[in-house]
Formats: structure tokens, C-alpha cells, sequence
């Protein structure tokens, strides 16, 4: 009687975590629509002037922009970045080829150091 | 002594379960699909919400992890799935920022310096990745029987002869507030909802994923689905710069600018790009004049966009700007191409989407996510649901559930499958109010001229069209991106001749990627 009593405890003990809680049903708080946006995004940006899609240089421009301006957030207010700027702003891709942007060896790069480097390399 | 015996059952039971799993599993698993719950089963006693203001006080990384086998292609593969929450870690502080909820497939025994792998999301935003996870390409995929999916649900959880895991480990990774994944203290989820803030905190979940489970080596590939699309836009520029090489980038029915889709800004954007997916469509149903089969569709789908190109869209152009009409000739072919009646391109010949399936024949409605699924219109106007959502919604999530206890994992919160997150999202992106990623995208290549992108597409998804994605990658004019059509809605994967399909070009494009 004792040991089944005590195999009984052990069972329920062991058994406890194959009981464990089970996970609730999932939630939807919403029905699936994207790509949707809320009515004044919607509304706010439908009354801006159409922008007819970039493509080609100005696409290229638009690509240099976004470059330029990550790299002149990190840079120093002359305009130059060491590598140790460049990993200090999570820069890596430039950080580890610093050398290859670097090509005169100053220890210091420019946006169109960097730029000439992004051109140089080959096209695939 | 009968009870006596119940117990004792119980007790070897529970102890010959207890022995047999656990991480160390191995060689004596039985076959995935027949796998009880491991016993020890993992509850995660950590809270998870996905309200704006909800924050974790700090992060808990603990994972399931199980041995399990799957056949593909004749050969038998041992893996590994975990389960469970990584913390992205902020770059500038190194402290955790957030909580993602993650499940990853990885190859038993595979070298990490060649094995490829895949981080897989969602859209909305504020979708959880549910829906790649259990449709395409993982172990496990739910058997909808799209389109007539006439089976009961919930629909069976089978193994999947198409998973991606003979090429790659993969990732399926919530996005916060999403799923059971939460934003850490001092952020909220709400801090994360944006499309740069999206991106970067994803960034810091790649890269935390990466560094924790020694994958720098490893080639990366990122699969985003429709809001999923401009997400991996942006990630990938931010990857690139972060110094984190991507091989490849799948973009599963993008929406990769907010601008162009007609679905979004109807009121004043043209919806020509629309019209081959509702020649799609109104073909299915023998709507269309003449009707392609789905064999004739490549052909069919060509001239409808010729008819868009040629003469459609500048007709919309000057119907737009002066209220100039397009010509009877214009108008026939519009409604013999989409099988809308003729009356309602003459009274708008700017059809919108929503107007299509709702229109195309009197009471019945049809899916938005795919056009293919259609109920009998019972609603009242204005509350009519997307048929191809609400038919697949509780299976995926029910099995969702079962499955992740199958794998170890329970927790007492509830898994959001679609969260309120698209409410407050900050859609803004450079400088405009929608974000437009194609420059991102751009950007990604310039700084990484190797890498490679596909798109994938369904014929008869009228959510995210695939010739509105066709004109917006065609602006790259990169020979590294590459679009696909196949036969389908939104998930082309839930399509079972489309998932093949999709997985042998997937493969030729992982091998081309690599051979870079």
C-alpha cells in the first residue's frame, strides 16, 4: 500500500510536466490585409504630388544619396573616417575593406574614396 | 490492483518517455510525422504580448531543442529544431532591444562554412511568420488543398516533400509583436514599428543569430513575403553596410513600393498593373474573352501586359490627369481581358481591386490573397471577408499550436498570428509618407554586386499583382534580379504544382547565387 503510494506520487510528479500547460489558442486582432495602410496614412499621402517612379541615373543619384548620407553621419565634420570610425558606427562592409577604399594609404577616406572603390568593383 | 496497475503504467510511461528524449535524441527518433511530445516538455513561463506599450523587463533565451529526420528526394536527413527566443542586441549599446521568438531547421553534421542559411518572415506588417513557416518551405507544411480546399479543417500538418532543407538551414523569425516575439526595456513593441526601425532591429536579430551560432562563414539568404518584401529592401542595404554579405535575397510576392499599387492609394494612382492578374482571375472562371488555360497563361498574361503598356495605362494616364475617357476599343478589351462587364469600365475605367472581386459575378465573392477561392456573397456591403484568408486562418493557427508543442515548446500566452502593429506603423521612409524600397534594394547591390535576387509570384494574388512588381524591379535593370510567375495567389506555395515548381527554380538559384 505504501509503495503504491509512492509510486503514485513519483507517476503524478512525472507525469506533471507531459501535463504542462497547454498554449492558448492564437490571436488575430486583425484579418489579414497588407498591403494596407490606416485611412489618414492613406489619405495624407494621397494628397501629395504623384513622384513618377526613379529609375537609371536618377535611381543611381537616389542610391549615392542614401550612401553619402550613412557615411557623413559617421565621418568627422571634415568629411573624412578612419576605420576605426567606420566599425565605431557599425559601418563593417567599409571597415573591413578600408585598405581596398584606402587606396592612397592615408589612413583616413572620403565619400568619393568610397564611391570610386562601390565602382570598381566587378559588375557580378 | 487494476488502478494499481493504471499507475504503474503511467509511471513507466512517463519514465521511458522522459529517457528517450530530451537534447541528446538521435539515432533511435521515430519518423517526424507519427513524433510524440517530447516529455520534460518546455514551458516558457515569460508573458508575451503584443500591445503597443508592451515590454519584456529583460530577456529570457531559452530554446526547445529536438532531433528529428525527414526524407527528401529519397535521402533521409537528421536535424536539428530549436525552438525558442534570441535577443537582438542594440549596435550602439550591446544591450538586448528585443525578444524574437524564432524556429530554425539546421542540418545535422553540415560544415558551417558552406551550409547556407535562410531567415524567412512575414509581412502586414504585423503578421507573424506562421504562414511561410507552415505553407512553404520548412519540414511541415499544412495540406490546404488550395484553391477548392474542400478538405475539413483544420487542415493536416504533413511532411513536406518541397523543403528547402536539402539546400539550407532555415530561420522562420517573428517580427516584434508578432508571434511570441517582444520588445525589451526601455523599448515597447510600438518602437519597433517602423519601416526603418523594423529593418534595423531585424538587422540586430540577423546578426545576433549569426554571431551566437557561428555562421559568419555561412552563406545568407533572406526570404520576405508581400510587407515581408520592402522589409528585406531595407534589411539587406543595412546588412550590406553592417558588413553582414547576403548570396541571395526571395522576395515572395513583394510589395516593394507602397507608391505604385493601386490596391493602396486607389484614389489617385493609376490600377492598370492589376489588369493581367484579373485576366488571371476572370481565366480561371472562364470569365475572361477568351479564357486561358492555366497552360496559355504565360501567353495570355504576355499580351495583357502589351495591352497595358501599349495602350491601357496612357489611356488611365490622360483618364487621370483630364478625365479624358479611354476609346470603346480600349474599354471592350479591358472587360474582354479581366471578364468584368463591360458597363463597369465605361462608368470608372479605373477599376480598383476590391472593386474587381466583389463585381466580377453577381453574388459570389472572391479571395483578394488569391482569386482562385470564391464563397457565395452573403455580406453586407463594406464587410465582405477575403475568402482565401478566413478558409486557411484557424488551420494554420491550430496546427500552429500542436506543432510547436510536438517541438518542445508551450508557453501560457497566445501566439499572435496578426497583431494590431499595422495600425501605428510608421510608413514613412525617406522623406516620403510611403515607403518606396526599390532604392534600398538598389542600394544593396550596389555596395554588393554578387548578390543575387528572385521574385516570386502568383498569377491570381490581386494583393500584390505581379506585374506592378515586374515594373517596379524592372527599374533596377539588374541582370542579378530575376521575377517568376506561377500558378497561384499570394503564398504560390500553398498551390501543390506551384510549390514544386518553385522549389526546383529556388534550387538553380540558390546553386547560381553560390557559384558566384
Amino acid at each position: 500500500m505504501r509503495i503504491d503510494r509512492l509510486i503514485l506520487a513519483a507517476a503524478i510528479l512525472l507525469a506533471l510536466p507531459l501535463q504542462a500547460r497547454q498554449t492558448p489558442a492564437p490571436t488575430f486582432e486583425t484579418e489579414m490585409k497588407d498591403p494596407w495602410v490606416p485611412p489618414a496614412t492613406r489619405a495624407k499621402a494621397a494628397s501629395q504630388p504623384l513622384v513618377a517612379p526613379t529609375r537609371g541615373a536618377a535611381l543611381d543619384a537616389q542610391v549615392e544619396a542614401k550612401l553619402r548620407k550613412r557615411f557623413s553621419e559617421a565621418a568627422a565634420a571634415d568629411g573624412t573616417m578612419t576605420r576605426e570610425q567606420a566599425r565605431a558606427a557599425g559601418l563593417g562592409a567599409i571597415a573591413e575593406r578600408f585598405d581596398a577604399i584606402d587606396r592612397t594609404g592615408r589612413g583616413a577616406i572620403r565619400f568619393d574614396d568610397y564611391l570610386a572603390y562601390l565602382r570598381s568593383q566587378p559588375a557580378r | 490492483m487494476e488502478i494499481f496497475d493504471r499507475w504503474r503504467a503511467v509511471f513507466i510511461l512517463a519514465f521511458l518517455v522522459a529517457a528517450c528524449s530530451g537534447s541528446g535524441g538521435g539515432g533511435s527518433s521515430p519518423p517526424p510525422a507519427t513524433n510524440p511530445p517530447p516529455a520534460g516538455l518546455f514551458t516558457d513561463s515569460v508573458s508575451y504580448s503584443s500591445a503597443p506599450n508592451a515590454s519584456l523587463p529583460s530577456a529570457a533565451q531559452v530554446t526547445s531543442v529536438t532531433h528529428q529526420q525527414i526524407t527528401l528526394n529519397g535521402t533521409m536527413l537528421n536535424y536539428t529544431a530549436t525552438v525558442g527566443h534570441l535577443s537582438a542586441l542594440s549596435p550602439s549599446t550591446q544591450q538586448p532591444e528585443a525578444s524574437f521568438f524564432y524556429v530554425a531547421y539546421t542540418l545535422d553534421g553540415a560544415a558551417p562554412a558552406t551550409r547556407p542559411v535562410t531567415f524567412f518572415y512575414n509581412g502586414g506588417p504585423g503578421s507573424a511568420t506562421v504562414w511561410l513557416h507552415l505553407g512553404s518551405f520548412g519540414p511541415k507544411r499544412l495540406d490546404t488543398g488550395e484553391p477548392n480546399m474542400s478538405g475539413t479543417p483544420p487542415f493536416p500538418l504533413v511532411d513536406n516533400a518541397e523543403s528547402m532543407l536539402d539546400i539550407s538551414d532555415l530561420v522562420f523569425v517573428d517580427a516584434v509583436g508578432t508571434g511570441f516575439s517582444q520588445a525589451i526595456a526601455p523599448n515597447t513593441n510600438s518602437t519597433f514599428w517602423g519601416v526603418d526601425v523594423d529593418a534595423a532591429v531585424f538587422r540586430d536579430f540577423v546578426m545576433r543569430y549569426v554571431a551566437v551560432n557561428n555562421r559568419t562563414t555561412s552563406p545568407k539568404f533572406l526570404y520576405g513575403e508581400s510587407y515581408g518584401g520592402p522589409r528585406t529592401a531595407v534589411l539587406a542595404d543595412l546588412l550590406e553596410s553592417a558588413g553582414v554579405r547576403l548570396s541571395g535575397i526571395v522576395l515572395q510576392s513583394p510589395a516593394l513600393d507602397y507608391n505604385s499599387n493601386c490596391g493602396i492609394l486607389d484614389i489617385v494612382l493609376s490600377c492598370t498593373s492589376y489588369i493581367p492578374s484579373y485576366g488571371a482571375v476572370g481565366s480561371w472562371f472562364g470569365f475572361s474573352t477568351p479564357s486561358a488555360s492555366v497552360a496559355q497563361l504565360p501567353a495570355f498574361t504576355e499580351e495583357a501586359r502589351a495591352f497595358v503598356r501599349t495602350q491601357y495605362e496612357p489611356a488611365i494616364r490622360a483618364f487621370l490627369a483630364s478625365g479624358t475617357p479611354p476609346t470603346d476599343a480600349q474599354l471592350t478589351q479591358a472587360a474582354n481581358v479581366s471578364g468584368l462587364a463591360r458597363a463597369f469600365w465605361v462608368a470608372n475605367p479605373n477599376r480598383n481591386p476590391e472593386f474587381y472581386r466583389l463585381n466580377i459575378h453577381p453574388g459570389t465573392l472572391y479571395g483578394r490573397y488569391d482569386g482562385r477561392v470564391s464563397i457565395p456573397n452573403t455580406f453586407p456591403p463594406g464587410q465582405e471577408p477575403d475568402p482565401s484568408s478566413t478558409l486557411i486562418g484557424p488551420s494554420f493557427a491550430q496546427r500552429l499550436v500542436q506543432y510547436l508543442t510536438s517541438l518542445g515548446y508551450t508557453t501560457p500566452s497566445s501566439y499572435t498570428m496578426l497583431g494590431n502593429a499595422i495600425q501605428q506603423w510608421n510608413f514613412r521612409h525617406d522623406g516620403r509618407d510611403l515607403p518606396d524600397t526599390v532604392p534600398d534594394l538598389a542600394a544593396a547591390l550596389t555596395q554588393n554586386p554578387r548578390l543575387k535576387v528572385l521574385s516570386v509570384n502568383g498569377y491570381h494574388d490581386t494583393v500584390t499583382p505581379f506585374y506592378t512588381t515586374e515594373l517596379d524591379l524592372a527599374r533596377i535593370a539588374s541582370p542579378n534580379v530575376a521575377v517568376r510567375e506561377y500558378v497561384g495567389g499570394h503564398m504560390t506555395y500553398l498551390e501543390n504544382s506551384s510549390r514544386r515548381a518553385m522549389k526546383a527554380d529556388i534550387v538553380e538559384f540558390y546553386r547560381s547565387a553560390l557559384a558566384n
